[in-house]
């Protein structure tokens, strides 16, 4: 047993003395990197170093939790005491008695597997490649007058014990690479790329800033010299992954997280349109050939996990079949009110001062078999439309149903072909209306992993996310220049 | 609880003595030590409640025109001397920035802020519970047709301090707790919701009683909420609101966004640009202000400046590294985000208006809304400062001088430089919180006109 394990075997005996139902402790942390360079210098280089621990305790019938940047024995009893007292305050306006779903013990050991870690190679190799990049992007034209690029690294260890004996320790280790260039025209445009994966360096490597860097900055300069604006109107309207992956996040991903649906986070985020009343009633959130999924599983995707923060052995579940709404997210104690014999596994911490609550990892649209083969197919079927990319803004309503989103760069499809570039792309939609409207998918496949950009819960967590599936098309959605 | 403050000085001083043993120009410490309490609440219940200790240390090191910052949150010797070996061992290989303006040698007058709440000391989890129930039912008491009562109470209290190599040197007590509740009712008609966000620094001050039976009022006011066409309107921003639009135009004030060239304020000072009605300071220096700090996050003493006066844009926000590259001077506006630090006016005061009070602005309206609460705003195109949002459990019909009723939530698509080109803004001010955790004074502000370019079924 290492001295982590100890620590937490500690502390469970501790809330034992408190007669509590329920207990799970962790010690998290976490070691982050990051540098921008931003126009040839590096405007941002920093480090950071974090250990915690806490504790999370059924007293009463309710919950109690406390955390601690101490992560010491002498700390583990006052960190209970305040646990146990919590609990007893929560008790004093509690909706019904705290129950969790039954779950396996567990008791692992899991590390998410890389070839060059992040956190070993030089500084000064990271700053070369950067530099690489930077060049790249300004000497593309004058026109580009902000050119940044940047590399961050994230690990995440976290040590689990429960009163019911699992122990389980998972180790994860994320890093992402991003190029953006800002150019200046009549008007001002920004073209960006980044991804991100739970791998090592090599995929800082195979991000490939140089040649990323020249398509972003080449797009740019079309954005201020060659695009036309958006033309308002109903259209035929194709998503390529990436920001198909937004449109999945919003209006697929957080309202199928249960406790938004079960009103846990109406003061802040919202709730859902899909109400638990519309769970097993074949609710038709799509058309027939949309199939969204929950996949944790998938190999050096940035939203993966082989355990949740309370135990759980995730796996693959559907959340939309063939157009029905299927399955919510999950943590334990949601999954019991709603009547599931087992959770999900959705309950995430993004540190060890917050609290584990429902959250999305990778969400995907899967191919259509029958679906064109990849975007030139698809977009030769299309006789007339407008073809929308990459993440600029977005916004939706607080039940998850009037969204309006906006692309960096788009592209018109006159007699199915991509012809004239397009700027100010800007779609609003209905949720079920939208998905309703799918009516072609591609067989080929791209994944984008998000970065730790999914903001939820009071205080506030970021989540690591990754969605994506084919290039998808959409009818009669609502496009303008905005 | 008590906090061993002599142990984050002792830290810091460890700290900078190393770094200039290594050879550093100069070295400063940000550093604090925190009790929070956070308590969520939804269907009228607690459901999550916690209690944290933290302890944050942040060293930023400079070596001619580079810096590099690292931070940690244990104060053992190793790991501070990590911290700095790790910063010493990265700024050796950037490349040195010639704008940066380096060690801050300018001495600072930091201004003495009471920011804390000494009767909180023993403040316990079921004080705070306690003061939660009693808002929930009084919420529920002042109508049946209330459903639930969701929201959340965030307090922290402990210390801040900074410590540079130039000797200047911090430490004060802070104190501050943000607070929402959001009510819903029904009558069988519909759900209604109406929020409530606000927060103050003392515990037994904070007004969460009156805010859920406000928030109940309006909840109960908002049932039977029409459709209504999505068109332009002439509207009043209530506090909450205009807090949130203000902090976009707080964004477009930055110093970093200008350079960026996605600020639609860039080149702009000295113009006319907004309504004559509105003036905007940046204010740290009121300790009822959760945005109160003496210093920012480089050690300036934060400072008192008009960012625009009666419409005219006066002043950006900077920190020392944009007012370099700008050829301006700092002022004391380096903030972070998330992590992430640039320059933000952190402590924007909206002037109040001497002439109408928020009813008056109601009174005057013929055909308009009153709109008390948006949510998911966010620039679409922000070099030409066009911008979307929805309204969120608070629009209301306003019909000669008087609420009529409530109206479904609807998607406003609008360009900020055209929204606050004509304004008029009310003689109260309130303090709001944003979803951001930025704070902002203002009064509830009349918009000549809002496009609204979408609806909502609810």
């Amino acid at each position: 047993m290492d001295q982590q394990q100890v620590l937490l075997e500690k502390c469970l005996a501790e809330t034992e003395k408190y007669g509590v139902r329920f207990a799970d402790a962790r010690i998290f942390s976490t070691l982050r990197e990051s540098i921008e360079m931003r126009n040839g210098q590096v405007e941002s280089a920093g480090t950071s170093r974090e250990r915690g621990m806490n504790v999370r305790v059924i007293i009463n019938d309710a919950w109690g939790y406390a955390t601690s940047s101490r992560v010491t024995k002498t700390e583990i009893g006052i960190m209970v005491k305040q646990a146990i007292d919590i609990g007893k305050a929560s008790s004093l306006k509690l909706r019904r008695p705290v129950v969790l779903t039954e779950e396996p013990i567990i008791k692992d050991t899991y590390r998410t597997p890389f070839k060059i870690d992040p956190f070993e190679v030089d500084i000064e190799e990271k700053i070369e490649l950067l530099k690489m990049s930077d060049s790249t992007l300004r000497e593309a034209g004058d026109q580009i007058r902000v050119a940044e690029s940047e590399f961050a690294a994230h690990r995440v260890e976290l040590t689990f014990a429960s009163s019911e004996g699992s122990m389980i320790n998972q180790t994860q280790t994320y890093v992402g690479a991003r190029v953006a260039a800002t150019a200046v025209g009549a008007d001002v445009h920004i073209r960006s790329s980044r991804d991100y994966k739970m791998k090592g360096f090599e995929h800082v490597k195979e991000f490939d800033y140089e040649k990323e860097a020249r398509n972003t900055a080449k797009e740019a300069l079309i954005l201020v010299n060659e695009a036309i604006n958006c033309p308002n109107g109903k259209t035929a309207f194709i998503l390529e992954p990436d920001q198909l992956g937004l449109t999945i996040h919003e209006s697929t991903g957080h309202p199928t997280e249960l406790d938004r649906a079960l009103g846990f986070e109406a003061d802040f985020a919202g709730t859902s349109f899909l109400t638990t009343d519309k769970l097993g009633t074949n609710y038709q959130y799509g058309s027939d050939i949309v199939n969204l999924v929950f996949d944790p599983t998938i190999p050096f995707a940035l939203g993966s996990y082989k355990y949740d923060d309370e135990g759980v052995e995730t796996k693959k579940f559907p959340i939309v079949e063939n157009g029905i709404f299927k399955n919510y997210m999950t943590d334990r104690e949601t999954a019991h009110e709603l009547g599931y014999k087992h959770s999900f596994g959705n309950a995430r911490i993004s540190n060890y001062n917050r609290i584990p609550i429902v959250r999305m990892g990778n969400l995907h649209l899967l191919p259509d078999p029958k679906g064109p083969k990849d975007i030139d197919e698809l977009v030769a079927e299309t006789k007339n439309g407008i073809f929308g990319l990459t993440w600029k803004s977005h916004s939706i309503d607080d039940k998850r149903t009037n969204f309006q989103f906006s692309t960096q760069i788009g592209w018109l499809i006159e007699n199915g072909e991509k012809t004239k570039p397009l700027k100010n792309l800007v779609y609003n939609a209905a949720t079920p209306e939208f998905w309703g409207n799918c009516d072609m998918i591609t067989q080929e496949t791209k994944s984008f992993g998000f970065g730790p950009s999914c903001g939820k819960g009071v205080p506030i967590q970021g989540m690591w996310i990754e969605h994506g599936g084919g290039w998808a098309r959409f009818q009669n959605v609502n496009v303008f220049a905005g | 609880m008590s906090f061993d403050t002599d142990k984050i000085i002792e830290s810091a001083d460890f700290a900078i003595r190393r770094a200039k043993t290594a050879g550093m120009d100069g070295a400063y410490v940000n550093s604090g030590l925190t009790r929070a309490f956070s308590t969520r609440f939804a269907n009228s219940a607690i459901h999550q409640n916690f209690m944290d200790f933290e302890t944050s240390f942040r060293i930023t090191v400079i070596k001619r025109k580079k810096r590099v910052g690292v931070s940690t949150n244990s104060l053992s010797e190793s790991n501070v001397a990590w911290a700095v070996d790790r910063g010493i061992s990265i700024v050796k290989y950037l490349p040195d920035d010639p704008e940066f303006p380096g060690v801050l040698t300018e001495p600072q007058q930091y201004q003495k802020l009471q920011l804390n709440d000494p009767q909180i000391q023993n403040l316990s989890p079921s004080d705070i519970a306690d003061k939660i129930v009693g808002s929930i039912n009084s919420s529920h008491e002042y109508d049946s047709k209330v459903q639930s009562v969701s929201g959340n109470l965030n307090l922290q209290d402990g210390y801040t301090f900074f410590l540079s190599s130039e000797d200047q040197e911090y430490l004060t007590p802070v104190t501050g707790i943000t607070s929402t509740f959001n009510v819903a009712a029904d009558d069988g008609s519909g759900e209604s919701r109406s929020n409530s966000s606000f927060g103050g620094r003392r515990f037994a001050e904070l007004p969460c009683e009156t805010e859920a039976v406000e928030a109940a009022k309006r909840a109960v006011m908002g049932l039977n909420a029409q459709e209504i066409e999505a068109k332009e309107y002439p509207v009043i921003l209530d506090y909450q609101a205009a807090a949130d639009q203000l902090t976009w135009v707080g964004f477009a004030l930055s110093a970093r966004t200008i350079l960026d060239e996605v600020s639609f304020l860039k080149d702009r000072i000295g113009e006319q640009f907004f309504s004559e009605s509105l003036t905007l300071l940046n204010d740290p220096h009121d300790p009822t202000f959760l945005a109160a700090r003496a210093l920012d996050l480089e050690g300036v003493a934060s400072q008192k400046y008009t960012l625009i006066n009666k419409g005219v844009v006066e002043s950006y926000a900077y920190d020392r590294l944009t007012a370099s590259k700008m050829g301006a001077k700092t002022n004391g506006c380096s903030f972070a985000i998330f992590d992430e630090s640039f320059p933000f006016p952190f402590a924007s005061k909206v002037a109040p208006g001497n002439q109408k009070t928020r009813q008056q602005l109601i009174e005057e309206m013929d055909d308009g809304l009153l709109i008390t609460n948006l949510h998911y705003t966010n620039y679409i195109d922000m070099p030409r400062g066009t911008e979307t949002g929805m309204t969120k459990d608070g629009l209301f019909i306003i019909k000669n001088g008087e609420i009529t009723g409530a109206a479904k939530n609807m998607r406003f698509t609008d360009s900020i430089p055209k929204m606050f080109s004509t304004t008029e803004v009310s003689k109260e001010t309130l303090q709001a919180v944003t979803c951001f955790g930025i704070h902002c004074i203002t009064p509830a502000i009349k918009l000549d006109s809002m496009n609204f370019s979408s609806k909502t079924s609810h």
